[in-house]
């Protein structure tokens, strides 16, 4: 059965690559999240295996977000995405435990080795 | 000149200023035994040979043609002198000095506008008259002046195409396996930048000389050929791989006269390879050689190229650029920071001793040790996990971070190296080492850490007792100065390395340094302005502690004034105490209005109140924290003050040079003059060891340089009359330097005739530049001292060397420029000394501090004599000048605006509270030899202050040399000691 | 040199850098080749500053503004003609060109996320290469003639500067001829810590 992600980004063409390259390597897009408070109230609904979240969004940013899921989940898989400078924001992210992250513009493999790992598949 | 040629142009020029030196020094060697009648060493020959020949070279990739001829020209005159079939005479050596000459002009011309300017057409003539002769062979020249320059309208150039196939001589030393070192410093580490833009368009190549060029090319082709096969089979020969080098050297040169740049691209990389392999010991990889042949086809078919077709756009050459540029770069190795290790070399990786060290229990911090023992007592399972990154991971420590906390939430992370931060400074692959304490199992563990970007190499179990007992020890041999928390994230990997004592981290960092500098480099190049940036940074670095200083007293006196307000309070409280008493005894005593009862009783509690926040107030002030903190800041101020010093002498050291530099140069000025004037006279140096800052060297150059001239011509007698007077036939001139506390002594002397103070005073009075009265009040040493003073020249006969009116006054400014003070010396009839005297600290001085009316000046506490309170009775009037007797001696007293034109703020008032003064503060300032006293208002202190020199539009303000930033802020302006006291005349 | 050159040609560098980390940036972006160039670092009166960037050839425009904020604040516009930001969006994409047939919210964020990641890249030079920290701030994107979006862009510094320094620069991507610029205005004190930063190194 195919691994559900929910992908969390204020630009829909961002969402639209996640979503692009997700489901054409088997995995299943079962949301798609606007800012970090529609991420919140979507993981505590719908469980997805992991969830792509973004750091920079109106209305809750993804390093609150972050925080709100783990602390309801603490083996929540969240890969965060970040655009080439937002280093210390990563930062916080992986000390508050995000799974891992991905760079904007990012290049598919990138993606997917980042998805597979998170979700153990080897 | 492209951008790039223009970096190169400067260091060119700096290295050929030094292969000139040489030239001129051996030369002047050479002439010396012509008059000995010994012969010249073949050392000497062949070191002036390779000096000429590498100016050409590197002239040639530059493309700067007259440079290029001229010392061709004189490169085969010298190649003739070595192989001693020219003999050395002294109408060569004066030939040859002056094409040293020549090319001196040249690298001026070039150095300030970039363009060659000067004619080279004598001397090329003259050298060419000369092998003529000496030669003999009209073939020979008709060759020379095929090379020569191509712009030359030479209309005898007679249409001689019938080359002749061997080798000519001057580029080509055929065969000579001797140890002809052709240097070329500039090349290497030109070649890698250069290479960068691809030439697009295909230069213009010269057809003159392309038939006799392709002739020697092939000739050469052939040469390398043979030597490269003959190095295949004995790959160690290091004979062989000089000569490989000397042909491609060759290529490439003649290639740039008629600029087939493609053949000199490819050569010049050739060339850099086969440089790096001349410098190592040790065989040469066949693969090595390989490519030399590749390179060497390739230059074949470029070649074959011009011979078919005339121009060599159709050939493509980037390939074989590419991979000696490659090969360059990975024979150059981790030197060089752009090649990736990771991409073939065989993997050196850092952090690996590190890693090691850490999983094996060494120098690990009070926490580790902590965290170690806790698990020891818990008998968890403890693991090592290495891991390295994929190449494509950019964000590594971000990487690291999330194995970290993976780590952490499995149970406690006992530490990790090496810190995350070093890992993203270095682009050269990395391992990073992680130790865990948990009750996860193996297997558990390495599910746990999949992540992508990241390697485990390995994850395995402690060795307990092993670890145990390293820890042990360490434990035992440190003391508790193991404050190091390394959690605390500052890149120390030097300090763990030392076991985390608190060392001066700069010595530390020098102290790495020096280690993993390789010990055969002794030398670097460096950008000067790299260095004057340098120093101005440690000038900022002495305001910045300055600032700092006056931060900790400010912050002593908010210790001191909390105190106060403390003192305050507590009076405060006395006093409600007193008012609380009062109100009790009214309680106690007022039983009728009940109302005036609840209004007291409310007072009361209000009271009660305000002694709690008193209390809590008091509590808060005298919070001890703060006196620990600037019982600290104190420590870090003394050490930043040290290492701020530190830096300081130590930029200082790189930039000082010896004088040798500029000494040399007098020997060749001297011999000039004596042969131009007829004089004989001998230049002795002593001290050319001492070192100096370069900006002073380079400015003391022209100063000396007159001084010298001035001695020779005017100072010493001409040698008949010594010998009249019973002297030494041949007159001395003497340089001296020396170290004196922070100053440098210079002394430029002769033993001539000396200056005759009367004559000085005659001329003077003559020219109107003193008047009778002024003569009265003057010294010996004040007469001394007109001849620096401007438009002053008492030589009868304008020589043309030192007497144009550029006189003194002028060397004396040249000296002052670099804060320094010349004296004089003198006895008639035995001759004048020059003493120099210039500070070693070009920026920082020690400086006096004073107030005149609303702003601060300084004045260089070097030219400060004394300080003294004068009283208004004590002050006479002389000449309409105000004078003060001082120790039996008359001292002239001055406001500063009535000598130099500064503007006083000030009010009338304030003006009329001066008058009415009693009695004034005075600095006394010299010059050296005079002394003034100047009036000032407060002394404020004194000082060590950064010079800021003004920029063009302030500098000819009178008695200022600068500005300077105090520790607040304010800007005090420095004075001119030696100006001041010259206008007050 | 005079200050004046000496500050273009500090900038200039600083300038070049981080347009050659935006071109690696951009080349990632639409999976293909493209090379940012500079353009001009130029220093204009306000009032003339439309006409001399913009010239005679107005087309409509989307642009996105995003304001840098940190110690060397700048504002950053990144615009599109409108046809051409629809191609863009399919090179993004990695679609048959001409798939994206209107302005819809696809073409819409395709411009706003080049201006946030093309930003960003330069935000990352100035802090990892000179230590100058620096945060964007949430993308504004207008659709409109390209004079307008100019100006509107450069008012907002109007408050107390007559004069601005614009670094313009101009792209080229393989195989079209999409014709998209990028603007980089220092703004505050920015100048002067650029030009002492560059002079520094």
């Amino acid at each position: 059965m195919a691994k559900r992600i929910i992908v969390t980004d204020d630009a829909p063409i961002i969402r639209l690559m996640l979503r692009d390259i997700l489901t054409y390597n088997g995995y299943e897009v079962i949301k798609e999240c606007n800012n970090g408070q529609e991420a919140v109230e979507a993981f505590t609904e719908l469980k997805p295996d992991l969830m792509t979240l973004d750091i920079v969004m109106p209305e809750k940013d993804g390093i609150q977000a972050l925080e709100e899921i783990l602390t309801d989940d603490d083996s929540a898989k969240i890969v965060m995405v970040t655009a080439v400078d937002q280093r210390e924001a990563l930062m916080k992210a992986i000390r508050i435990g995000a799974t891992d992250y991905i760079v904007k513009p990012f290049e598919n493999d990138r993606v997917l080795s980042a998805v597979r790992k998170a979700l153990c598949e080897d | 000149m492209s951008e790039g040629q223009n970096e190169f142009l400067s260091e060119f020029l700096d290295e050929s200023e030094e292969h000139l030196a040489v030239l001129n020094d051996k030369m002047l060697e050479a002439e010396s035994s012509i008059k000995q009648g010994t012969d010249m060493s073949d050392d000497d020959l062949n070191a002036m040979f390779r000096a000429a020949h590498t100016i050409k070279g590197t002239a040639s990739f530059i493309g700067l043609n007259k440079v290029i001829n001229l010392m061709h020209k004189t490169e085969t005159l010298l190649q003739h002198l070595r192989n001693r079939e020219i003999n050395l005479t002294g109408e060569i050596v004066d030939v040859l000095f002056s094409s040293f000459d020549s090319l001196t002009s040249l690298l001026t011309s070039l150095r300030e506008s970039g363009e060659e300017a000067g004619e080279i057409e004598n001397d090329v003539a003259k050298i060419e008259m000369i092998l003529n002769q000496c030669l003999g062979r009209a073939q020979d020249a008709a060759k020379e002046r095929k090379v020569a320059e191509p712009q030359a309208a030479e209309s005898q150039e007679s249409e001689e195409k019938s080359s002749e196939p061997q080798a000519v001589e001057a580029p080509a030393p055929t065969g000579q396996a001797q140890d002809v070192l052709i240097e070329e410093p500039g090349a290497e580490g030109v070649a890698p930048e250069q290479e960068d833009e691809p030439r697009d368009v295909e230069p213009k190549i010269n057809n003159k000389y392309l038939q006799q060029f392709l002739d020697e090319l092939d000739q050469n082709i052939a040469d390398f050929e043979r030597c490269l096969l003959s190095l295949e089979e004995q790959n160690d020969d290091k004979e062989m791989i000089n000569n490989i080098f000397r042909h491609m050297h060759t290529i490439k040169g003649s290639s740039g006269v008629i600029n087939a740049q493609k053949i000199t691209n490819v050569s010049h990389k050739m060339e850099n390879v086969l440089s790096y392999l001349r410098d190592r010991e040790g065989k040469v990889d066949p693969g090595l050689i390989a490519l030399l042949f590749k390179g060497l086809d390739v230059i074949g078919s470029l070649s074959e190229a011009l011979k078919t077709v005339g121009h060599l756009s159709g050939v493509d050459i980037t390939k074989v650029c590419q991979e000696l540029d490659d090969c360059h770069a990975v024979l150059i190795g981790a030197e060089d920071q752009n090649v990736s290790i990771a991409s073939g070399a065989d993997g050196e990786v850092i952090f690996d001793e590190e890693v090691t060290a850490f999983f094996e229990g060494h120098q690990l911090s009070e926490m580790e040790h902590e965290r170690y023992q806790e698990a020891f007592k818990q008998q968890s399972n403890i693991y090592n996990v290495k891991i390295s990154f994929d190449d494509s991971v950019i964000l590594r420590s971000m990487k690291a971070m999330i194995v970290e906390e993976r780590l952490k939430k499995s149970g406690v992370l006992i530490g990790t190296r090496p810190l995350l931060e070093a890992l993203d400074e270095t682009d050269m692959k990395v391992y990073c080492g992680f130790t865990v304490a948990t009750n996860k199992k193996h297997n558990e563990l390495e599910t746990l850490l999949s992540l992508a970007g990241v390697q485990i190499i390995f994850s395995q179990t402690v060795d307990i007792e092993k670890v145990k007992g390293i820890i042990v020890k360490a434990e035992q041999a440190s003391r508790p100065q193991n404050k190091v928390n390394v959690e605390e994230g500052v890149s120390r990997s030097v300090e763990s390395r030392k076991g985390a004592s608190m060392k001066n981290p700069v010595e530390e960092k020098l102290m790495a340094a020096s280690k993993s500098v390789p010990s055969d480099i002794s030398t670097i190049r460096i950008d000067s302005r790299k260095l004057d940036n340098l120093m101005n940074l440690s000038g900022e670095l002495v305001i910045i502690r300055a600032q700092f200083a006056r931060l900790v007293n400010l912050f002593n006196n908010d210790v001191a004034n909390q105190k106060e307000t403390v003192r305050i309070m507590e009076n405060i409280e006395l006093y409600f105490d007193t008012i609380k008493k009062e109100i009790n005894d009214i309680n106690g005593s007022a039983k009728e209005n009940e109302v005036d009862d609840k209004g007291v009783s409310r007072i009361h509690k209000v009271i009660t109140e305000m002694m709690t926040i008193f209390g809590d107030l008091n509590k808060m002030v005298l919070n001890n924290d703060i006196i620990e903190n600037i019982h600290a800041l104190d420590e870090t101020t003394s050490m930043l003050e040290k290492i701020s010093s530190n830096i300081q002498s130590g930029v200082m050291q790189t930039r000082m040079i010896p004088i040798e530099g500029v000494f040399t140069r007098f020997k060749r000025i001297v011999r000039d003059i004596s042969k131009e004037i007829n004089k004989e006279v001998d230049l002795k140096i002593e001290g050319q060891e001492t070192e100096l800052d370069k900006k002073i060297v380079d400015g003391l150059g022209d100063p000396l340089t007159h001084m010298i001239r001035n001695s020779v011509d005017h100072g010493i007698e001409d040698n008949q009359t010594r010998q009249d007077l019973g002297k030494t036939r041949v007159g001395s001139v003497y340089l001296k330097a020396s170290h004196k506390g922070n100053n440098i002594c210079i002394e430029v002397g002769d033993d001539g005739k000396g200056i005759d103070c009367e004559k000085l005073v005659e001329k003077a009075l003559d020219k109107g530049l003193i008047t009778a009265e002024q003569v009265d009040r003057m010294s010996e040493k004040d007469k001394l001292n007109l001849v620096f003073m401007p438009g002053f020249s008492t030589a009868e006969q304008v020589t043309g060397l030192s007497g144009r009116g550029v006189g003194m006054d002028v060397v004396k400014n040249m000296i002052n420029s670099v804060n320094g003070v010349v004296d004089i010396e003198t006895k008639l009839g035995e001759g004048t000394n020059f003493m120099l005297k210039i500070p070693l600290t070009l920026a920082i001085i020690q400086a006096l501090l004073v107030t005149i009316g609303s702003e601060i000046y300084a004045f260089p506490l070097e030219t400060v004599t004394e300080i003294i309170k004068v009283s208004k009775e004590d002050i006479y009037s002389v000449d309409r000048n105000d004078t003060v007797k001082i120790r039996d001696h008359a001292l002239s007293l001055i406001e500063l605006e009535k000598v130099i034109k500064i503007k006083r703020k000030e009010e009338k008032s304030q003006d009329e509270e001066k008058k009415k003064k009693r009695s004034r503060k005075v600095v006394i300032i010299t010059d050296g030899e005079s002394r003034l006293g100047v009036v000032v208002d407060e002394l404020v202190g004194k000082e060590e202050i950064v010079i800021k020199s003004f920029t063009e539009h302030f500098s000819r303000v009178k008695g200022l040399t600068g500005a300077s930033i105090l520790a607040d802020g304010t800007v005090a302006l420095i004075l001119d000691s030696a100006t001041i006291i010259r206008e007050s005349r | 040199m005079t200050d004046r050159l000496k500050v273009d040609k500090a900038l200039k560098l600083i300038a070049k850098l981080s347009i050659d980390k935006s071109s690696q940036v951009l080349s990632k972006m639409i999976k293909s080749g493209a090379r940012i160039d500079l353009e001009n670092v130029c220093v204009v009166d306000i009032t003339e500053a439309t006409e001399k960037v913009i010239g005679q050839s107005d087309q409509e425009v989307v642009g996105a503004f995003i304001d840098l904020v940190g110690d060397a604040p700048f504002k950053f516009l990144f615009y599109v003609n409108v046809a051409d930001s629809l191609v863009l969006t399919d090179l993004i994409l990695k679609r048959e060109i001409g798939m994206t047939k209107i302005f819809d919210v696809y073409a819409q964020s395709a411009v706003q996320e080049m201006g946030n990641i093309l930003s960003s890249a330069i935000s990352n030079v100035f802090s990892s290469d000179f230590q100058i920290s620096m945060a964007p701030t949430p993308p504004t994107v207008i659709n409109d003639y390209a004079s307008t979006v100019f100006t509107e862009y450069i008012m907002s510094v109007a408050v107390d500067k007559n004069e601005i320094l614009i670094i313009e620069s101009v792209f080229n991507i393989v195989a079209t001829n999409i014709g998209c610029r990028m603007f980089i205005l220092p703004v505050g004190e920015s100048e002067k810590i650029l030009s002492y930063v560059a002079s520094t190194m």
